[in-house]
Protein backbone atom coordinates (compact mmCIF):
# COMPACT_ATOMS: atom_id res chain seq x y z
CA UNK A 1 0.00 0.00 0.00
CA UNK A 2 1.09 3.51 -0.71
CA UNK A 3 2.23 5.66 2.17
CA UNK A 4 1.80 8.95 0.34
CA UNK A 5 -1.48 10.47 1.61
CA UNK A 6 -2.16 12.20 -1.71
CA UNK A 7 -1.90 8.89 -3.55
CA UNK A 8 -4.17 7.17 -1.05
CA UNK A 9 -6.88 9.77 -1.69
CA UNK A 10 -6.10 9.90 -5.40
CA UNK A 11 -5.64 13.67 -5.54
CA UNK A 12 -2.69 15.65 -6.93
CA UNK A 13 -0.12 17.16 -4.58
CA UNK A 14 -1.21 20.57 -3.37
CA UNK A 15 -4.87 19.93 -4.28
CA UNK A 16 -7.31 22.41 -2.76
CA UNK A 17 -8.99 21.56 0.54
CA UNK A 18 -12.27 21.17 -1.29
CA UNK A 19 -10.88 18.60 -3.73
CA UNK A 20 -9.31 16.64 -0.89
CA UNK A 21 -12.56 16.74 1.09
CA UNK A 22 -14.62 15.60 -1.92
CA UNK A 23 -12.22 12.74 -2.66
CA UNK A 24 -12.27 11.73 1.01
CA UNK A 25 -16.08 11.68 1.15
CA UNK A 26 -16.27 9.66 -2.03
CA UNK A 27 -13.87 7.04 -0.64
CA UNK A 28 -15.62 6.88 2.72
CA UNK A 29 -18.89 6.23 0.91
CA UNK A 30 -17.30 3.48 -1.17
CA UNK A 31 -15.43 1.67 1.59
CA UNK A 32 -17.95 2.02 4.39
CA UNK A 33 -17.64 -1.34 6.21
CA UNK A 34 -21.41 -1.61 6.79
CA UNK A 35 -21.91 -2.22 3.09
CA UNK A 36 -20.10 -5.54 3.23
CA UNK A 37 -21.92 -8.59 4.55
CA UNK A 38 -18.88 -10.86 4.91
CA UNK A 39 -16.79 -10.45 8.05
CA UNK A 40 -13.44 -10.67 6.22
CA UNK A 41 -14.53 -8.12 3.63
CA UNK A 42 -15.69 -5.87 6.46
CA UNK A 43 -12.28 -6.16 8.09
CA UNK A 44 -10.54 -5.32 4.82
CA UNK A 45 -12.81 -2.31 4.34
CA UNK A 46 -12.07 -1.18 7.90
CA UNK A 47 -8.32 -1.37 7.25
CA UNK A 48 -8.83 0.66 4.08
CA UNK A 49 -10.90 3.20 6.03
CA UNK A 50 -8.14 3.57 8.61
CA UNK A 51 -5.68 4.23 5.82
CA UNK A 52 -7.98 6.79 4.19
CA UNK A 53 -8.66 8.54 7.51
CA UNK A 54 -4.94 8.69 8.28
CA UNK A 55 -4.22 10.13 4.84
CA UNK A 56 -6.97 12.74 5.20
CA UNK A 57 -5.73 13.73 8.64
CA UNK A 58 -2.16 13.95 7.37
CA UNK A 59 -3.15 16.25 4.52
CA UNK A 60 -5.50 18.53 6.47
CA UNK A 61 -3.10 18.75 9.41
CA UNK A 62 -0.26 19.49 7.00
CA UNK A 63 -2.29 22.25 5.35
CA UNK A 64 -2.97 23.89 8.72
CA UNK A 65 0.72 23.84 9.60
CA UNK A 66 1.54 25.29 6.23
CA UNK A 67 -0.96 28.10 6.72
CA UNK A 68 0.67 29.18 10.01
CA UNK A 69 4.18 28.94 8.57
CA UNK A 70 5.52 32.18 7.04
CA UNK A 71 6.82 30.53 3.87
CA UNK A 72 8.94 27.77 2.39
CA UNK A 73 12.16 27.85 4.42
CA UNK A 74 15.43 27.05 2.72
CA UNK A 75 16.13 24.23 5.18
CA UNK A 76 12.95 22.26 4.54
CA UNK A 77 12.77 22.73 0.81
CA UNK A 78 15.23 19.99 -0.04
CA UNK A 79 13.62 17.29 2.08
CA UNK A 80 10.00 18.05 1.27
CA UNK A 81 7.93 17.50 -1.82
CA UNK A 82 7.45 20.63 -3.89
CA UNK A 83 3.92 22.00 -3.45
CA UNK A 84 2.86 21.19 -7.02
CA UNK A 85 4.20 17.62 -7.15
CA UNK A 86 4.73 15.55 -10.25
CA UNK A 87 1.66 15.22 -12.45
CA UNK A 88 2.81 11.79 -13.65
CA UNK A 89 2.81 10.16 -10.24
CA UNK A 90 5.35 7.74 -8.87
CA UNK A 91 6.21 4.91 -11.30
CA UNK A 92 4.98 2.02 -9.18
CA UNK A 93 2.34 3.49 -6.92
CA UNK A 94 -0.74 1.41 -6.18
CA UNK A 95 -2.69 2.71 -9.11
CA UNK A 96 -6.27 1.73 -8.38
CA UNK A 97 -7.10 5.27 -7.38
CA UNK A 98 -5.69 7.92 -9.60
CA UNK A 99 -6.09 11.63 -9.67
CA UNK A 100 -8.65 13.16 -11.90
CA UNK A 101 -7.42 16.74 -11.52
CA UNK A 102 -8.94 19.42 -9.26
CA UNK A 103 -9.41 23.12 -8.86
CA UNK A 104 -6.28 25.14 -8.34
CA UNK A 105 -6.04 27.02 -5.07
CA UNK A 106 -3.67 29.56 -6.67
CA UNK A 107 -6.38 30.49 -9.16
CA UNK A 108 -8.85 31.02 -6.33
CA UNK A 109 -6.45 33.31 -4.45
CA UNK A 110 -5.82 35.46 -7.53
CA UNK A 111 -9.55 35.75 -8.19
CA UNK A 112 -10.11 36.91 -4.60
CA UNK A 113 -7.31 39.48 -4.93
CA UNK A 114 -8.77 40.75 -8.21
CA UNK A 115 -12.25 41.14 -6.69
CA UNK A 116 -10.89 42.88 -3.60
CA UNK A 117 -8.85 45.26 -5.75
CA UNK A 118 -11.88 46.18 -7.89
CA UNK A 119 -13.89 46.75 -4.75
CA UNK A 120 -11.20 49.05 -3.26
CA UNK A 121 -11.00 51.04 -6.48
CA UNK A 122 -14.76 51.54 -6.49
CA UNK A 123 -14.48 52.94 -2.96
CA UNK A 124 -11.83 55.36 -4.24
CA UNK A 125 -8.80 53.60 -2.79
CA UNK A 126 -6.26 51.08 -4.03
CA UNK A 127 -5.66 47.61 -2.61
CA UNK A 128 -1.97 47.77 -3.39
CA UNK A 129 -1.60 51.04 -1.43
CA UNK A 130 -3.80 49.73 1.41
CA UNK A 131 -1.52 46.74 1.97
CA UNK B 1 -21.77 -10.72 -25.31
CA UNK B 2 -22.46 -7.06 -25.79
CA UNK B 3 -19.40 -4.82 -25.59
CA UNK B 4 -20.65 -2.51 -22.83
CA UNK B 5 -17.76 -3.03 -20.42
CA UNK B 6 -15.09 -0.82 -21.95
CA UNK B 7 -12.52 1.72 -20.86
CA UNK B 8 -13.07 5.45 -21.17
CA UNK B 9 -10.32 6.29 -23.62
CA UNK B 10 -9.82 10.02 -22.90
CA UNK B 11 -9.08 9.17 -19.26
CA UNK B 12 -6.66 6.32 -20.02
CA UNK B 13 -2.92 6.58 -19.68
CA UNK B 14 -1.13 5.62 -22.90
CA UNK B 15 0.63 2.74 -21.13
CA UNK B 16 -2.72 1.39 -19.89
CA UNK B 17 -4.20 1.69 -23.35
CA UNK B 18 -1.25 -0.26 -24.76
CA UNK B 19 -1.91 -3.02 -22.22
CA UNK B 20 -5.61 -3.00 -23.07
CA UNK B 21 -4.90 -3.37 -26.76
CA UNK B 22 -2.36 -6.11 -26.07
CA UNK B 23 -4.93 -8.11 -24.08
CA UNK B 24 -7.56 -7.52 -26.76
CA UNK B 25 -5.20 -8.76 -29.48
CA UNK B 26 -4.06 -11.62 -27.25
CA UNK B 27 -7.66 -12.75 -26.77
CA UNK B 28 -8.35 -12.52 -30.51
CA UNK B 29 -5.25 -14.58 -31.30
CA UNK B 30 -6.13 -17.12 -28.59
CA UNK B 31 -9.56 -17.57 -30.17
CA UNK B 32 -7.74 -18.17 -33.47
CA UNK B 33 -5.50 -20.82 -31.91
CA UNK B 34 -8.23 -22.57 -29.91
CA UNK B 35 -11.28 -22.34 -32.13
CA UNK B 36 -10.20 -21.40 -35.65
CA UNK B 37 -10.00 -18.20 -37.65
CA UNK B 38 -13.69 -17.43 -38.22
CA UNK B 39 -14.67 -17.26 -34.52
CA UNK B 40 -12.07 -14.50 -34.07
CA UNK B 41 -14.92 -12.19 -35.05
CA UNK B 42 -16.41 -13.03 -31.63
CA UNK B 43 -13.78 -11.07 -29.68
CA UNK B 44 -15.57 -8.57 -27.40
CA UNK B 45 -14.70 -5.81 -24.94
CA UNK B 46 -16.53 -7.69 -22.18
CA UNK B 47 -14.38 -10.78 -22.55
CA UNK B 48 -11.30 -8.56 -22.80
CA UNK B 49 -12.31 -7.14 -19.42
CA UNK B 50 -12.71 -10.66 -17.99
CA UNK B 51 -9.22 -11.58 -19.20
CA UNK B 52 -7.50 -8.44 -18.04
CA UNK B 53 -9.19 -8.43 -14.64
CA UNK B 54 -8.06 -12.02 -14.03
CA UNK B 55 -4.57 -11.29 -15.35
CA UNK B 56 -4.41 -8.18 -13.14
CA UNK B 57 -5.01 -10.47 -10.14
CA UNK B 58 -2.56 -13.08 -11.35
CA UNK B 59 0.75 -13.17 -9.44
CA UNK B 60 2.53 -14.68 -12.45
CA UNK B 61 1.47 -11.91 -14.81
CA UNK B 62 1.41 -12.55 -18.53
CA UNK B 63 3.98 -12.75 -21.32
CA UNK B 64 3.92 -9.92 -23.87
CA UNK B 65 5.30 -10.53 -27.38
CA UNK B 66 5.67 -8.30 -30.42
CA UNK B 67 3.51 -9.86 -33.11
CA UNK B 68 1.87 -8.83 -36.33
CA UNK B 69 -1.71 -9.57 -37.30
CA UNK B 70 -3.71 -10.38 -40.46
CA UNK B 71 -5.35 -6.97 -40.26
CA UNK B 72 -2.01 -5.20 -39.98
CA UNK B 73 0.64 -7.61 -41.30
CA UNK B 74 3.60 -5.21 -41.53
CA UNK B 75 3.59 -3.62 -38.13
CA UNK B 76 4.33 -5.62 -35.01
CA UNK B 77 2.42 -4.74 -31.85
CA UNK B 78 2.50 -5.99 -28.26
CA UNK B 79 0.23 -9.01 -27.87
CA UNK B 80 -0.48 -10.80 -24.58
CA UNK B 81 -0.19 -14.54 -24.17
CA UNK B 82 -0.38 -17.44 -24.77
CA UNK B 83 -1.88 -17.81 -21.32
CA UNK B 84 -4.43 -20.16 -19.69
CA UNK B 85 -6.66 -17.20 -18.75
CA UNK B 86 -6.76 -15.94 -22.34
CA UNK B 87 -7.47 -19.46 -23.56
CA UNK B 88 -10.34 -19.81 -21.11
CA UNK B 89 -11.74 -16.42 -22.19
CA UNK B 90 -11.29 -17.43 -25.83
CA UNK B 91 -13.29 -20.64 -25.34
CA UNK B 92 -16.02 -18.77 -23.53
CA UNK B 93 -16.16 -16.04 -26.21
CA UNK B 94 -16.73 -18.67 -28.84
CA UNK B 95 -19.32 -20.58 -26.82
CA UNK B 96 -21.32 -17.48 -25.86
CA UNK B 97 -21.20 -16.16 -29.43
CA UNK B 98 -22.68 -19.48 -30.57
CA UNK B 99 -25.52 -19.36 -28.05
CA UNK B 100 -26.16 -15.71 -28.81
CA UNK B 101 -26.34 -16.49 -32.55
CA UNK B 102 -28.80 -19.30 -31.88
CA UNK B 103 -30.87 -16.94 -29.77
CA UNK B 104 -30.85 -14.38 -32.61
CA UNK B 105 -31.89 -17.05 -35.09
CA UNK B 106 -34.85 -17.95 -32.89
CA UNK B 107 -36.39 -14.49 -32.77
CA UNK B 108 -34.55 -11.23 -33.44
CA UNK B 109 -32.53 -11.69 -36.64
CA UNK B 110 -33.44 -14.99 -38.30
CA UNK B 111 -31.13 -14.84 -41.35
CA UNK B 112 -28.04 -13.34 -39.72
CA UNK B 113 -28.49 -15.50 -36.64
CA UNK B 114 -28.74 -18.71 -38.63
CA UNK B 115 -25.62 -17.97 -40.67
CA UNK B 116 -23.65 -17.10 -37.53
CA UNK B 117 -24.93 -20.19 -35.69
CA UNK B 118 -23.83 -22.32 -38.61
CA UNK B 119 -20.34 -20.79 -38.66
CA UNK B 120 -19.93 -21.13 -34.89
CA UNK B 121 -21.39 -24.59 -34.43
CA UNK B 122 -18.17 -26.54 -35.15
CA UNK B 123 -15.80 -24.43 -33.03
CA UNK B 124 -18.42 -24.28 -30.26
CA UNK B 125 -18.56 -28.06 -30.40
CA UNK B 126 -14.82 -28.21 -29.64
CA UNK B 127 -15.31 -25.89 -26.66
CA UNK B 128 -18.21 -28.00 -25.37
CA UNK B 129 -15.90 -31.02 -25.32
CA UNK B 130 -13.25 -29.09 -23.41
CA UNK B 131 -15.65 -27.73 -20.77
CA UNK B 132 -18.54 -30.21 -20.64
CA UNK B 133 -19.75 -29.34 -17.14
CA UNK B 134 -19.61 -25.59 -17.62
CA UNK B 135 -21.31 -25.84 -21.00
CA UNK B 136 -24.26 -27.85 -19.68
CA UNK B 137 -24.65 -25.44 -16.78
CA UNK B 138 -24.53 -22.35 -19.01
CA UNK B 139 -27.01 -23.89 -21.43
CA UNK B 140 -29.46 -24.63 -18.63
CA UNK B 141 -29.12 -21.09 -17.29
CA UNK B 142 -29.61 -19.56 -20.74
CA UNK B 143 -32.76 -21.64 -21.27
CA UNK B 144 -34.02 -20.42 -17.91
CA UNK B 145 -33.13 -16.86 -18.96
CA UNK B 146 -35.21 -17.22 -22.11
CA UNK B 147 -38.19 -18.37 -20.04
CA UNK B 148 -37.76 -15.55 -17.55
CA UNK B 149 -37.56 -13.00 -20.37
CA UNK B 150 -41.14 -13.79 -21.25
CA UNK B 151 -42.20 -13.38 -17.61
CA UNK B 152 -42.56 -10.05 -15.86
CA UNK B 153 -39.62 -9.68 -13.49
CA UNK B 154 -36.67 -7.77 -14.95
CA UNK B 155 -34.71 -8.23 -11.73
CA UNK B 156 -35.06 -12.00 -11.72
CA UNK B 157 -33.93 -12.24 -15.35
CA UNK B 158 -30.99 -9.94 -14.71
CA UNK B 159 -30.07 -12.05 -11.66
CA UNK B 160 -30.00 -15.14 -13.86
CA UNK B 161 -27.51 -13.50 -16.20
CA UNK B 162 -25.56 -12.31 -13.15
CA UNK B 163 -25.29 -15.93 -11.98
CA UNK B 164 -23.85 -16.97 -15.36
CA UNK B 165 -21.22 -14.26 -15.23
CA UNK B 166 -20.35 -15.11 -11.62
CA UNK B 167 -19.65 -18.73 -12.47
CA UNK B 168 -17.54 -17.72 -15.49
CA UNK B 169 -15.46 -15.25 -13.46
CA UNK B 170 -14.93 -17.72 -10.65
CA UNK B 171 -13.92 -20.56 -12.99
CA UNK B 172 -11.46 -18.13 -14.57
CA UNK B 173 -10.18 -17.04 -11.17
CA UNK B 174 -9.44 -20.67 -10.27
CA UNK B 175 -6.82 -20.57 -13.05
CA UNK B 176 -4.87 -17.69 -11.52
CA UNK B 177 -5.12 -18.08 -7.75
CA UNK B 178 -2.02 -19.49 -6.14
CA UNK B 179 -3.58 -20.80 -2.96
CA UNK B 180 -7.24 -20.89 -2.03
CA UNK B 181 -8.15 -17.23 -1.72
CA UNK B 182 -11.72 -17.25 -0.43
CA UNK B 183 -12.05 -13.54 0.20
CA UNK B 184 -10.96 -12.48 -3.30
CA UNK B 185 -13.24 -15.12 -4.80
CA UNK B 186 -16.13 -13.81 -2.71
CA UNK B 187 -15.59 -10.17 -3.69
CA UNK B 188 -14.96 -11.09 -7.31
CA UNK B 189 -18.10 -13.25 -7.40
CA UNK B 190 -20.27 -10.48 -6.01
CA UNK B 191 -18.80 -7.97 -8.46
CA UNK B 192 -19.33 -10.36 -11.39
CA UNK B 193 -22.93 -10.97 -10.36
CA UNK B 194 -23.64 -7.24 -10.21
CA UNK B 195 -21.81 -6.71 -13.50
CA UNK B 196 -23.96 -9.39 -15.13
CA UNK B 197 -27.14 -7.71 -13.90
CA UNK B 198 -25.79 -4.35 -15.11
CA UNK B 199 -25.03 -5.70 -18.59
CA UNK B 200 -28.44 -7.35 -18.86
CA UNK B 201 -30.37 -4.24 -17.78
CA UNK B 202 -28.32 -1.95 -20.00
CA UNK B 203 -28.86 -4.25 -22.97
CA UNK B 204 -32.61 -4.27 -22.31
CA UNK B 205 -32.67 -0.44 -22.33
CA UNK B 206 -30.45 -0.29 -25.41
CA UNK B 207 -32.80 -2.63 -27.32
CA UNK B 208 -35.97 -0.96 -26.06
CA UNK B 209 -36.98 0.74 -29.33
CA UNK B 210 -36.00 -2.24 -31.46
CA UNK B 211 -37.99 -4.62 -29.27
CA UNK B 212 -40.99 -2.25 -29.35
CA UNK B 213 -40.96 -2.29 -33.15
CA UNK B 214 -40.44 -6.01 -33.53
CA UNK B 215 -42.64 -7.09 -30.67
CA UNK B 216 -39.84 -8.92 -28.84
CA UNK B 217 -40.16 -9.44 -25.10
CA UNK B 218 -38.62 -6.64 -23.02
CA UNK B 219 -39.53 -5.94 -19.39
CA UNK B 220 -39.20 -2.20 -19.78
CA UNK B 221 -41.88 -2.09 -22.50
CA UNK B 222 -44.52 -2.26 -19.78
CA UNK B 223 -43.57 1.25 -18.63
CA UNK B 224 -43.68 4.55 -20.54
CA UNK B 225 -40.25 5.42 -21.92
CA UNK B 226 -39.35 8.11 -19.35
CA UNK B 227 -40.28 5.92 -16.43
CA UNK B 228 -38.46 2.95 -17.94
CA UNK B 229 -35.27 5.02 -18.26
CA UNK B 230 -35.56 6.33 -14.71
CA UNK B 231 -36.19 2.92 -13.21
CA UNK B 232 -33.33 1.41 -15.19
CA UNK B 233 -30.98 4.22 -14.19
CA UNK B 234 -31.64 3.69 -10.50
CA UNK B 235 -30.92 -0.04 -10.83
CA UNK B 236 -27.83 0.51 -12.98
CA UNK B 237 -26.39 2.99 -10.46
CA UNK B 238 -26.84 0.46 -7.68
CA UNK B 239 -25.13 -2.30 -9.67
CA UNK B 240 -22.26 0.01 -10.62
CA UNK B 241 -21.71 0.86 -6.95
CA UNK B 242 -21.65 -2.84 -6.04
CA UNK B 243 -19.13 -3.68 -8.77
CA UNK B 244 -16.95 -0.72 -7.84
CA UNK B 245 -17.09 -1.39 -4.10
CA UNK B 246 -16.10 -5.03 -4.43
CA UNK B 247 -13.39 -4.63 -7.06
CA UNK B 248 -11.89 -1.66 -5.21
CA UNK B 249 -11.15 -3.91 -2.20
CA UNK B 250 -9.11 -6.39 -4.23
CA UNK B 251 -5.33 -6.30 -4.32
CA UNK B 252 -4.07 -6.05 -7.88
CA UNK B 253 -0.71 -7.46 -8.91
CA UNK B 254 -0.65 -5.18 -11.96
CA UNK B 255 -2.87 -2.97 -14.13
CA UNK B 256 -4.95 -1.61 -11.23
CA UNK B 257 -5.22 1.75 -13.01
CA UNK B 258 -6.73 0.11 -16.06
CA UNK B 259 -9.28 -1.81 -13.99
CA UNK B 260 -10.09 1.44 -12.18
CA UNK B 261 -10.64 3.22 -15.50
CA UNK B 262 -13.03 0.57 -16.81
CA UNK B 263 -14.99 0.12 -13.60
CA UNK B 264 -15.14 3.58 -12.08
CA UNK B 265 -15.12 5.76 -15.20
CA UNK B 266 -16.05 3.42 -18.08
CA UNK B 267 -19.23 1.86 -16.65
CA UNK B 268 -20.93 5.18 -15.71
CA UNK B 269 -19.88 6.75 -19.03
CA UNK B 270 -21.35 3.85 -21.02
CA UNK B 271 -24.53 3.94 -18.95
CA UNK B 272 -24.96 7.68 -19.58
CA UNK B 273 -24.43 7.25 -23.33
CA UNK B 274 -26.91 4.38 -23.64
CA UNK B 275 -29.56 6.17 -21.57
CA UNK B 276 -29.10 9.29 -23.71
CA UNK B 277 -29.50 7.14 -26.82
CA UNK B 278 -25.97 7.91 -28.08
CA UNK B 279 -23.71 5.53 -29.93
CA UNK B 280 -20.73 4.14 -28.03
CA UNK B 281 -17.48 5.61 -29.34
CA UNK B 282 -14.91 3.38 -31.04
CA UNK B 283 -11.75 2.68 -29.06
Amino acid sequence: MSSNPYEVLGVPHGASEETVRDAYRELVKKYHPDQFADARAKELAEAKMREINAAYDAITLGNQQQATRPGWGYGQAASQQPPYGSPYGAPNQSPYYRSRGGTDSCCQTLTCLCCADSCCECMGGDLCLCC
Amino acid sequence: MFGYVRPEKPDLLIRDFTVYKAVYCGLCKSIGRRCGQIPRAAVTYDMTFLSLLLLALSPEGVIMNQESCVLNPFRKKPVAGPDPVLEFAADLSCLLAFYSAKDDAADERPVRGRIAALLFSRPAGKVKKRHPGLNTWIKEKLDRLNQLEKGDSADETAACFGAILKRIFLEGFALVQREDDGLTALLLGEAAEALGRWIYLLDAIDDLELDRRRGNPNHFLALPKDEALLSAEAKLLEEEATVDRNLALLTYEQWGGLVYNIVTIGLPATRQRILAGERLPAL
